[in-house]
């Protein structure tokens, strides 16, 4: 009953229309392998009725999905895989590095997480102080 | 999808706006829609050629494929050209790798408003 209700909006229609398109890419890609490989007219024709049948007829359950990913390969969605599985390491590895800030953070506290440069301002002073004794304010006369 | 910042949030945006890109051109200019049908049409022909097909199949089996995808599902068929002919350009990995830059750009001046 559900599936009838489900039909008005012609969603089956639909899949059986793409399904058969599929069935229909799947038998000119056998006559295609047909046509480069087998020279003999006789033999031609009865790889296609072999090869039909068990493909699209015996188990096409099997072939279908094969066939789709096969197709997919062939126009380059790999590629565009590699891009999202590199780019979501990247993310990744972002997420981590803030993990571990936040990490630290928490074991110095006090501190921020962007520097404002006073540390390194002071690590300066010191080490002018350190070559030129004259600017420590309690060595000045 | 929240675990990795939203980042396939946008890359999956940017792949609706370019598939969605046809059907909103069929629908703004009339003109392209049978401009579509044609490429379309072309198209499935001479996959078929090249397939080696000739002579009776080859009509039957362009007149089938022609009604069912440069007819009935035209939408359908060109918003999968326009993907399928970007991803031969390699505009696919412009729209990851562009997603993951500027991402990390509005992220950055985020982090330095804040």
């Amino acid at each position: 009953m559900a599936l009838v209700i489900l039909d008005i909006f012609g969603i089956f229609g639909f899949f059986s229309d793409m399904s058969f398109i599929i069935k229909i890419f799947a038998f000119v890609a056998i006559l295609g392998f047909v046509n480069k490989y087998i020279q003999n007219k006789l033999i031609k024709i009865l790889m296609v009725v072999f090869m039909g049948y068990f493909i699209l007829i015996a188990s096409w359950s099997t072939f279908g999905p094969v066939f789709i990913i096969y197709t997919l390969l062939g126009i380059g969605v790999a590629g565009t895989m590699v891009d999202l599985f590199f780019v979501g390491q990247q993310v990744t590895g972002e997420k981590q590095a803030e993990q571990q800030g936040k990490q630290q953070n928490l074991t110095a506290p006090g501190t921020t997480p962007l520097s404002s440069g006073v540390d390194v301002a002071q690590r300066r002073m010191n080490s002018q102080t350190v070559k030129n004794p004259g600017m420590n304010p309690f060595m000045r006369r | 999808m929240n675990n990795k910042g939203g980042l396939f949030g946008i890359i999956g945006i940017g792949f609706l706006v370019i598939i969605l890109l046809p059907i909103v051109f069929m629908q703004v200019y009339s003109i392209s829609r049978p401009l579509f049908q044609v490429i379309i049409a072309f198209l499935i022909m001479g996959y078929l050629k090249n397939m080696g097909i000739e002579g009776v199949t080859f009509w039957i089996l362009s007149a089938i494929l022609v009604y069912f995808l440069a007819w009935k599902y035209v939408e359908m068929a060109a918003s999968f050209y326009v993907l399928i002919f970007l991803m031969g350009a390699g505009f696919t990995s412009t729209v990851v790798w562009g997603s993951a830059f500027f991402r990390g750009k509005f992220r950055a001046s985020k982090g330095h408003a804040e």
